[in-house]
């Protein structure tokens, strides 16, 4: 195998996997050093990412282009100038400076947010509960007819009975303690069951997440080594 | 100033919301949002860069004042600074942090992942020692249930095991998994209109 | 301090002290009210007292007949006690305790005993008569004779005193003035007390004296009982917020490091073993699911060659599942349908990734960058990001993430006139929209802003398995055309690609194994650790 680009990667990917696998065995200084650097790497990496995908191509070079005109300059100073906010924060005096930046992007940023749960989540899901027993594709089919309307009404009560959950109005009682109505209370506990099995549910595609990873980082150790038998 | 963020927050909040609703009746609106948005994406992208060097300072500091584990953080600001100039001159797109990506980032991610894996198993294993509720033995049978149904077994094929796993994931788990994005839906919808209403200040205007 | 409370008993005095009568040769004592009659009734006085006092036992002198009568105006009662009538004046002036060549100066130190002011008149004879010792504390007349110097011959007898307290005196030791002087700016020489002689040691202010009884505060707290219950309460509050609470649930819980490592074991031997042999001995899955068949029904609704938007969101760490999902999608696709591709991510290291996916997976496609794929690179700003592509992409990515061959060169390639992306100005004119990710959020970030800007696009989502339960209800909703999620998924749909082979009949293996050895894990370690579990309980509740 000649030396390329590729077995470089090759022998430093075999050479990091090892260092972080080595926690196997324990907590221990090789595994601490391939965090650090890999921590130091991503963070270099993303800050180089942030001024050549951000700051020049957005900021810098149409402020200095001659092809744009001045109205688009002109705009383009009030994010030059929020820049310049958001890095006095890194002065401790300065630092409230920022807050002028911070409040805008939590002012648009809670703008997007409402918009898009209510148009994207709330009224589609909402819909999506309803239309689930909608009777029309299955019309002469009593058995899928009669799945359709079980495994809709599943949902429905599940998706009401979670809710139910995360309903938190109580009254007080004569011994001072506060609790919900008891159909509420009911409905909660319900909601709890389903709630177990989505958290479940969750559980094994994270830990099937988590093996696709280790299957295919051993797969690369394997491959690896497979070059030079 | 408290007076001046909260004025921010809320204009700049109530210009880009009326953007998404208005435009019928106010098409500029639709053009007021996009400018705006694009400062935020400019601004997002500084706030990453002032995150950064921040990460850089507190290292800096360990070294500065011979904390504990100071050589992990020589080692953490010396990369840092490496890749990122590399990137600076090079380009983030040039070969060379190819292989920073695909010999370093993705291994070690991947690897940590792949970790997991033990660690997950391992508390799954002891839940049942720590907790034994209605709620966790539900939880772990479910786990189990949807482990077997992701598998297939040597040589035959048993496709129950398939349907069960599908019925629960596709079912069960939806009312709960629909229930949870409408509670999240609802809350973010209370949460962002405390911000538009100026009730809740997370920007510091107290 | 009353003399006659000690006095009369010799256990009451010290030892040194107690031997004191038998070694002086003490004459008896004429006059009984002149003067205690012996030491023993000076037990308890200290012996800088018993020196300050002129007593005829300490000076070696008989004590002689008062000349003047105790002024009544003094109050002392008739039965006072004995000691102060040490301090009736007596005919021969005292001497001090050592000789002087000059007169030793007054020192102008509070007196250690001030006259009351509405004492009689015969206050003033009584002091004039008083020891010089004592005398020299108040203020003198101006016409009164400086005192007479003493000579050595009035020191005291070495056997009348403690050890101690003559290696404090410097009168016999004959230690030199010259020496303290110069050593001390402060020139105050103490002339009583077993300080006598020294010099310096004490300094005080001059011209300072207290002009009145000093008051007398009291260091007993003012509280009252409702306060010190109070005070209590809280001290009681306060150790039970420092007093460490056990918590129950956690008592049992401590790391098995052997099982973690046997977890470990198992896990790495037998998936490095199957992945060695390359084995394929488990069936693929069979069955497309409603989500698959709705991701290859919107996948095969692609018109040849049209513009298809790839969302690239997931971290590097799912690298391996998010490529063996999504390449058999992407396999067909380009082979059935040579769409032109756009790159799109909200993660920073999504424009590598996807550079990785089409160099790497795909490679045999043999896309070109800028011909027929670009990518558009990182896209800041989360939610906010992506409406604003969602209205108005070529202001939002306006940029090519492409190659520049020169070092520090910033030009930049403009992204929407190029091949890939021709004919497309906005979101609604690609064809179709393709978000692979592994985040739950993510999906929904790009599910929400885009819906009114995508209209009745096709929308496949292909996710991680950790991401699927909560995408789930948006294809359900009818919001995402279909669904490719996992490993699981990618086995699926690579099977409906015409039998072309890919990675996940790879790892399908050691995959399968994986899951069953957790399956079997959890409910066998699960059974055996409810049971230690319930006995931990029981016998934690017969402890109780």
């Amino acid at each position: 195998m000649a030396i390329s680009l590729d077995l470089i990667t090759g022998a430093i990917s075999f050479l990091f996997t090892l260092l972080i696998l080595s926690y196997v065995i324990g907590d221990n200084p090789l595994f601490k050093i391939g965090t650090y650097i890999f921590v130091g790497v991503s963070a270099g990496f993303i800050a180089a990412i942030a001024v050549w995908q951000v700051v020049i191509p957005r900021l810098v070079s149409p402020l200095i282009s001659t092809s744009v005109s001045i109205t688009e300059k002109g705009l383009l100073l009030v994010p030059l100038l929020g820049a310049l906010l958001l890095i006095m924060k890194i002065s401790p005096r300065l630092s409230g400076m920022g807050r002028i930046v911070m409040a805008f992007l939590t002012g648009v940023g809670a703008a997007v947010t409402i918009a898009g749960a209510l148009t994207g989540t709330l009224m589609p899901q909402v819909m999506g509960t309803i239309n689930a027993f909608d009777m029309a594709p299955y019309q002469g089919n009593a058995g899928l007819l009669l799945e359709s309307i079980t495994n809709g009404a599943i949902v429905l009560f599940g998706t009401i009975f979670t809710l139910s959950y995360f309903h938190f109005g109580a009254r007080p009682r004569a011994d001072g303690s506060m609790r919900r109505l008891g159909l509420i209370e009911i409905f909660a506990w319900v909601g709890r069951v389903f709630i177990g099995i989505t958290l479940g549910a969750i559980f094994a595609g994270v830990y099937a997440a988590a093996l696709t990873a280790l299957i295919e980082r051993l797969s690369s150790l394997i491959n690896f080594i497979g070059n030079f038998l | 100033m408290r007076v001046i963020t909260v004025f921010i927050a809320v204009v700049s909040g109530l210009l880009v919301l009326s953007g998404y609703f208005l435009t019928g009746f106010f098409p500029v609106l639709a053009d007021v949002q996009t400018l705006l948005l694009n400062w935020a994406i400019i601004l997002m992208g500084v706030a990453a860069l002032v995150g950064i060097f921040n990460l850089i300072t507190v290292h800096t500091d360990k070294i500065r004042r011979r904390e504990t584990g100071s050589f992990y953080s020589a080692i953490l600001v010396f990369f840092l600074l490496g890749t990122f100039f590399l990137g600076l001159i090079l380009r983030p797109e040039h070969g060379l942090m190819g292989v920073v990506m695909n010999g370093i980032i993705i291994p070690v991610e991947a690897a940590l992942m792949g970790l997991l894996s033990i660690s997950l198993l391992y508390a799954a294993i002891r839940l049942l020692r720590r907790r034994a509720d209605m709620m966790s033995v539900i939880f772990l049978i479910v786990a189990a249930l949807v482990m077997l149904g992701s598998a297939t077994l040597p040589f035959v094929n048993l496709p129950i095991l398939g349907i069960t796993s599908r019925w629960i994931t596709q079912v069960l788990a939806l009312g709960g998994a629909r229930g949870i994005l409408i509670g999240v839906a609802l809350g973010t919808l209370m949460t962002g209109l405390r911000v538009l209403f100026g009730v809740d200040r997370p920007y510091g205007g107290n | 301090m009353k003399s006659d409370e000690p006095a009369a008993a010799d256990a009451g005095l010290p030892a040194w002290l107690s031997g004191i009568p038998d070694a002086a040769p003490v004459e008896p004592v004429e006059n009984e009210n002149a003067a205690p009659a012996d030491d023993l009734e000076l037990g308890d006085i200290p012996s800088w007292l018993k020196a300050a006092a002129p007593h005829s036992s300490i000076f070696g002198e008989t004590a002689q007949e008062p000349a003047v009568e105790p002024a009544p105006s003094f109050d002392a009662p008739a039965d006072s006690a004995d000691w102060l009538n040490t301090f009736k004046s007596i005919d021969t002036p005292q001497a001090p305790a050592f000789a002087m060549d000059e007169p030793v100066e007054a020192a102008p130190a509070p007196p250690a005993f001030v006259p009351d002011s509405q004492s009689g008149e015969n206050m003033d004879s009584l002091f004039t008569d008083m020891p010089d010792w004592l005398s020299g504390s108040v203020d003198l007349p101006a016409a009164n004779p400086a005192p007479t110097p003493m000579t050595n011959s009035d020191v005291l007898a070495a056997g009348e005193l403690p050890a101690w307290v003559q290696a404090m005196r410097p009168v016999d030791t004959g230690v030199s003035q010259l020496s303290s002087t110069l050593l001390s700016s402060d020139q105050t020489l103490e002339s009583r007390g077993a300080l006598a002689g020294l010099q310096g040691v004490l300094p005080a202010a001059p011209g300072y004296a207290p002009t009145s009884k000093p008051k007398a505060y009291s260091i007993k707290l003012q509280a009252s009982e409702e306060q010190q219950m109070h005070a209590a309460l809280l001290e009681q509050i306060l150790a039970a917020e420092a007093e460490p609470v056990p918590i129950a649930s956690y008592s049992a819980l401590r790391t098995s490091r052997s099982l973690r490592w046997v977890i470990a074991f198992l896990l790495l031997t037998i998936i490095t073993s199957v992945l060695a042999m390359r084995t394929q001995i488990f069936t693929m899955p069979v069955g497309n699911t409603l989500d698959i068949n709705g991701a290859l029904n919107a996948i095969g609704s692609i018109p040849e060659g049209s513009p298809v938007l790839v969302m690239f969101d997931y971290e590097p760490a799912r690298v391996g599942e998010m490529e063996v999902a999504a390449a058999p999608v992407f396999d067909q696709m380009l082979l059935l349908r040579h769409p032109r591709l756009t790159f799109i991510s909200t993660n920073e290291s999504g424009a590598i990734l996807a550079e990785r996916f089409i160099t790497g997976p795909l490679a045999g496609h043999g896309y070109e960058s800028g011909i027929r794929y670009l990518n558009l690179g990182y896209l800041p700003g989360g939610q906010m990001g992506i409406r604003a592509f969602a209205q108005n992409p070529s202001v939002s990515a306006p940029y090519a993430f492409s190659q520049s061959a020169n070092l520090f060169s910033t030009t930049l390639t403009p992204a929407w006139t190029l091949p890939p992306l021709e004919g497309v100005t906005s979101l609604s004119q690609f064809t179709a929209l393709i978000l692979i990710t592994d985040n739950a959020d993510s999906a929904r970030a790009w599910i929400e802003q885009t819906t009114s800007a995508r209209g009745t696009l096709p929308f496949v989502v292909i996710s991680s398995a950790q991401a699927a339960p909560m995408i789930q209800p948006y294809y359900t909703s009818q919001q995402i055309s279909g669904l490719v999620s996992g490993l699981y998924g990618g086995a699926v749909y690579e099977q409906n690609n015409a039998g072309r082979p890919g990675t996940a009949r790879t790892y399908w293996d050691a995959y399968s194994i994986g899951m069953l050895l957790a399956m079997a894990l959890i409910l066998g370690g699960g059974l055996w650790n409810l049971a230690l579990g319930l006995r931990d309980r029981a016998a934690a509740r017969e402890a109780k």
